[in-house]
C-alpha cells in the first residue's frame, strides 16, 4: 500500500507529541500562567534541579535554585516581562540537584489568545555554562593581555596584513595626545615630522609588502609638540599556513641613547681633538728648540 | 624667544662668537698648577684684542687672537700674559639663537678645562 505524501506520519495525539519533543531538545522547558505561576516542567527540569512542579509554589524552590547574586536580577527582569508581555531573556546560574551551579540562558515568550491577553509563557533554560566560562576566561585574559599591553614600555600597536594598524596601546595614546578614531588606518602619519614622513612611508609601505620582520627609526611628535626618537620593531603573525593574519609593533623611545651615543661620540672627537692639539704644542716647541739652536 | 644653548659648529664658528666678557662657571684643574692665576681664574674679558683676567687675588692684563690650524677641526686660542703665553683648544661653543647667552669650553694644553659662561 502507498502512502499518501500528506498523510499523517504519526497519529498519536498532539500533547504526546509535545511531550515527547519537550523531553527531547536539549534545554530545560516550563511554562506558566500569564501571572507567571509555574504550569510545566519537563523532564529535563525535573532531572536538572530535582524539582517538580509541586515545588514551585511559593519562593523556596527559586530561592534555592537561583545563585543568590543573581535572584534579585532575576526578579526584575522577569516582573518586567510578567508586567510588560515583553519577551523575556537573561543569563543566571541554576543550582543542580546535585550542589553545583551552571550558567543558562533563560528565554520566554508570550503566547496570546484572539484578545491579544496573554493566555500562557513559554520558556527554555539553555546550558551556556561552557560558553560562558569560556567567555569569562577570554574576557580574563584580554583584560591581562590590555594590562600587559598598556603598562610596557613600549608604545604598540597591531595591524592587518596591510598595515591598516586598528589596536594601539594605552602609552600610544598619552603620549601622542590623540585617540584610535584619528590614528586607524593610516592616521599614524599625522605624529611624523614632515622632514621624515616620506622616507618612512616608503620604507614601511615596503615592510607590509615583503611580509619580514623590519625596524626602523623615526621621529614621533608627542602631545606637547615635542618629538623623540623611536626604535620601531614589526614582526609578522602568521597561521599554520604560513599566512599573514596581522603585524604586532612596538615603538621604543631611544632619545636618550641618541643623546647618549652623540656625547660619546663628540666625547670621541674632543679628546682626539685635544691629542691633535697637544701634539701641535709640541710641534709648535720643537721647532722654536729648532730655530734656537739654529740660531747658536 | 628660546633660551635653548644650540651646538655652534667649530669649523665655521665667527670669532666674534668668541669675544666678551665671561664667568668661569666650571673647572677642572687636572695637571696644571692649582696656585696659578688661571685655575683660580673667576672671569675673562676678551675683548678687541685686550685681555683680562680676573682672580680673587690677582689680575691680569694681556692680550688673545684666535689661531686656526690645519691639523685641528676647531679653533685655539692664543693668550698673552705679561709673563707668559698659553694656548687653549675651543672644545664646544653653545650659544642662544640671539646670542644673548654662550657657553664656551676651553682645554689649556697645561691640561686645565674651563667651562666659560655669558652673561
Amino acid at each position: 500500500m502507498i502512502t499518501p505524501a500528506s498523510a499523517p506520519v504519526s497519529a498519536a495525539p498532539a500533547e504526546e507529541e509535545f511531550q515527547f519533543l519537550a523531553d527531547f531538545i536539549p534545554q530545560l522547558v516550563w511554562i506558566t500562567d500569564p501571572v507567571g505561576s509555574h504550569t510545566y516542567f519537563n523532564q529535563r527540569w525535573v532531572d536538572y534541579t530535582g524539582y517538580t512542579l509541586a515545588d514551585s509554589v511559593g519562593p523556596d524552590m527559586w530561592n534555592n535554585l537561583l545563585h543568590p547574586d543573581d535572584q534579585a536580577r532575576a526578579r526584575r527582569i522577569w516582573g518586567h516581562s510578567l508586567a510588560t508581555g515583553d519577551d523575556y531573556e537573561i543569563e543566571y546560574r541554576f543550582k543542580s540537584k546535585e550542589g553545583g551551579y551552571r550558567w543558562f540562558l533563560g528565554q520566554a515568550r508570550p503566547r496570546h489568545n484572539a484578545d491579544g491577553a496573554i493566555v500562557t509563557w513559554f520558556g527554555t533554560c539553555t546550558d551556556i555554562h561552557d560558553q560562558k566560562l569560556a567567555s569569562e576566561k577570554l574576557t580574563e585574559r584580554e583584560s591581562e593581555f590590555t594590562t600587559l599591553a598598556d603598562n610596557v614600555a613600549q608604545l604598540s600597536w597591531m595591524a592587518q596584513p596591510d598595515g591598516h594598524i586598528y589596536w594601539y596601546n594605552k602609552r600610544w595614546y598619552d603620549y601622542t595626545g590623540t585617540d584610535l578614531a584619528e590614528m586607524e588606518g593610516w592616521g599614524w602619519e599625522k605624529v611624523h615630522h614632515p622632514d621624515h614622513i616620506k622616507p618612512v612611508v616608503e620604507f614601511v609601505t615596503q615592510g607590509w609588502t615583503k611580509g619580514q620582520p623590519w625596524e626602523l627609526t623615526f621621529p614621533l611628535r608627542g602631545a606637547d609638540g615635542e618629538y623623540r626618537w623611536f626604535l620601531t620593531r614589526a614582526v609578522p603573525v602568521r597561521d599554520e599556513q604560513g599566512q599573514l593574519l596581522r603585524w604586532l609593533g612596538t615603538n621604543t623611545d631611544v632619545t636618550d641613547m641618541r643623546h647618549l651615543q652623540e656625547q660619546l661620540q663628540n666625547s670621541y672627537n674632543d679628546l682626539e681633538a685635544k691629542v691633535t692639539f697637544r701634539n701641535l704644542e709640541l710641534e709648535h716647541e720643537v721647532q722654536r728648540l729648532r730655530k734656537q739652536v739654529g740660531a747658536a | 624667544m628660546s633660551d635653548l644653548l644650540l651646538d655652534i659648529n667649530l669649523q665655521q664658528v665667527p670669532d666674534s662668537y668668541l669675544a666678551g666678557s665671561w664667568r668661569v662657571a666650571h673647572r677642572v684643574v687636572n695637571r696644571a698648577d692649582p696656585a696659578s692665576a688661571l685655575a683660580q681664574a673667576t672671569s675673562l674679558l676678551l675683548s678687541e684684542e685686550l685681555l683680562q683676567l680676573q682672580a680673587p687675588l690677582a689680575s691680569e692684563t694681556g692680550s688673545w687672537a684666535v689661531q686656526r690650524d690645519e691639523l685641528l677641526n676647531r679653533p685655539y686660542l692664543r693668550l698673552n700674559f705679561p709673563t707668559e703665553e698659553m694656548r687653549a683648544l675651543v672644545t664646544r661653543l653653545r650659544r642662544t639663537t640671539d646670542g644673548a647667552r654662550s657657553q664656551l669650553n676651553l682645554y689649556f694644553s697645561s691640561g686645565l678645562e674651563m667651562q666659560l659662561d655669558r652673561p
